[in-house]
């Protein structure tokens, strides 16, 4: 096959996650941490999961919030890899999917054999400030001269417009967190275990009403890393072979609600490329830096119906019967900057690989979705994956 | 009082904060127009700052800081002044527009 146009249309045998790495996540981070450390500690335990040398890695993808001066490639460097395929991603929440569509076409057209993604940020409370007071133009020529220091405000609006939508009380937004802190209490690597009761929900300060404290993100220092190669490079191992990812920036221009997510428009892509639906899948990590995001994600990808989300809330998550956000999510496990976006694949690909410990479930199928990049009113990047059990 | 916000004159779309392009009709002939008042849809507080969203008629939707007794469904008077008081208004920065279209 001459045609390079050809080429790129050929499917190989598979692509997978073949390894993930996570550099636990702290509330607050020792003095001398730095960006670059949590970084390149995830990168090395994602080496290390996946038995692949640094030598062996030639596509490298990098998403910080605080990485510089530096960019992608002064992070290769310092990390010893040598390259033939390189990106920096900027998509925060959203930069798991992104990167990741990336890197499976990296791999199939034969531009890498071993790529490496990481996400992650040193945040602690003065790095955090200046990330939401300068996070975009319009952040801070439109919001924070209205008094208003991150996203905390415009998601309490959505979430007003989401119960009035959806008939959702502050009930239901506890229970999906409650329900995520039962999860979390399975995963050491979360930063809050101890469990929450919708009685604590409910009495929580309040933030912007609607939202609580306990419907606020714990902004943590940390980071995240996945390997992806080939399928015939991991012959024999267990790998999370990634069944299709799809990505939509900017679909509304910000002119609606914000309910609904780009994903609405990914999910018949997604689920078309499968061969699958909705009701295959065992396990889900969805983007949940507010309960509202996470309702409305799984609610685009076809999880749940409209109108069905407090009997949804109430059956299949506050019971966990259905295997959503299984590290805790970000409202227990943290938000390490834009490795919040890495999160949920690097749970995901645990689940499938049989590594989750006490919070493992039965999983073929699984998958996550990201979100993100505020740029006026709400979130404008949302990226979802869906990954199957190999090996 | 008013604020400025962004008319094409192609399609008559009304845009902020200011865009390059219009999202509508791909034109590029943008200019500001003063728009006075708009419909409070949600608030929230965040200490004694009240955040708000408002909506303009027909378009675009804004982010406020409220000041003075206001309510959902009320409407409320716009101004790009942080500095003004005495009755009801919802306060918008002013947006920075590419230099051709200053007068
Ligand atoms: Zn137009």
């Amino acid at each position: 096959m001459a045609a390079g146009s050809l080429r790129a249309l050929r499917r190989p045998d598979g692509v997978s996650v073949i390894g993930a790495g996570e550099s636990p996540y702290t509330r607050h981070p020792a003095s001398g941490t730095t960006t670059d450390g949590v970084l390149a500690d995830a990168v090395r335990r994602a080496l290390a999961d996946a038995n692949i040398q640094a030598s062996e890695v030639d596509g490298f993808g990098a998403c910080s919030f605080t990485l510089g001066p530096d960019h992608a490639v002064d992070l290769a460097w310092r990390l010893g890899l040598r390259l033939r395929w390189l990106m920096q991603d900027t998509n925060g929440g959203a930069s798991a999917g992104t990167m990741l569509q990336h890197a499976v076409r990296a791999v199939e057209s034969g531009d890498a054999s071993v790529v490496v993604l990481v996400a992650g940020d040193l945040m602690d409370q003065q790095v955090h400030l200046k990330m939401v007071a300068e996070y975009n133009r319009a952040t801070a020529e439109q919001l924070v001269p209205l008094d208003m220091l991150g996203p905390n405000a415009l998601f309490a609006l959505l979430t007003q417009r989401q119960m009035a939508a959806e008939g959702l009380t502050r009930t239901d937004y506890g229970r999906l967190a409650v329900a995520q802190r039962e999860w979390a209490s399975l995963n050491p690597g979360a930063v809050y275990r101890q469990p929450l009761t919708l009685d604590d929900y409910l009495n929580a300060p309040m933030v912007a009403e609607p939202l609580g404290r306990y419907d606020c993100v714990p902004p943590v220092t940390g980071a995240d890393a996945v390997v992806v190669a080939a399928d015939e490079r991991a012959a024999g191992m267990r790998r999370a072979r990634v069944l299709g990812v799809s990505a939509r920036y900017n679909t509304d221009d910000q002119t609606g609600d914000g309910l609904v997510t780009g994903l609405a428009d990914c999910a018949p892509e997604l689920w078309a490329a499968a061969g699958r639906g909705p009701a295959d899948v065992d396990v889900v990590s969805v983007y949940d830096d507010y309960p509202a995001m996470a309702l409305a994600q799984l609610k685009d990808l076809g999880l749940v119906a409209g109108g069905e989300l407090p009997a949804f809330v109430a059956e299949r998550l506050a019971t966990r019967e259905l295997a959503v956000n299984t590290s805790g999510g970000q409202l227990s496990a943290g938000q390490p900057g834009s490795a919040g976006g890495m999160h949920g694949l690097v749970e995901v690909v645990r689940q499938l690989r049989g590594q989750a410990g006490e919070r493992q479930v039965a999983a073929r199928l699984g998958l996550f979705s990201g979100y993100g990049m505020v740029l006026y009113r709400y979130g404008a990047c949302a990226t979802a994956g869906l990954l199957e059990a190999a090996g | 009082m008013s604020v400025l916000v962004q008319n094409c004159r192609t399609c008559g779309g009304r845009w902020f904060p200011a865009r390059l392009m219009c999202p509508r009709c791909g034109g590029a002939d943008l200019v500001p127009v003063s728009v006075e008042r708009g419909v409070v849809e949600q608030l929230t507080h965040l200490g004694d700052v009240v955040i708000a969203s408002v909506a303009c008629d027909p378009e675009p939707l804004l982010v406020a800081r409220l000041h003075g007794a206001v309510e959902p469904g009320d409407v409320v008077e716009l101004t790009d002044d942080p500095g003004a008081s005495g009755r009801p208004v919802a306060f918008v920065p002013p947006i920075s527009l590419p230099r051709e279209e200053m007068s």
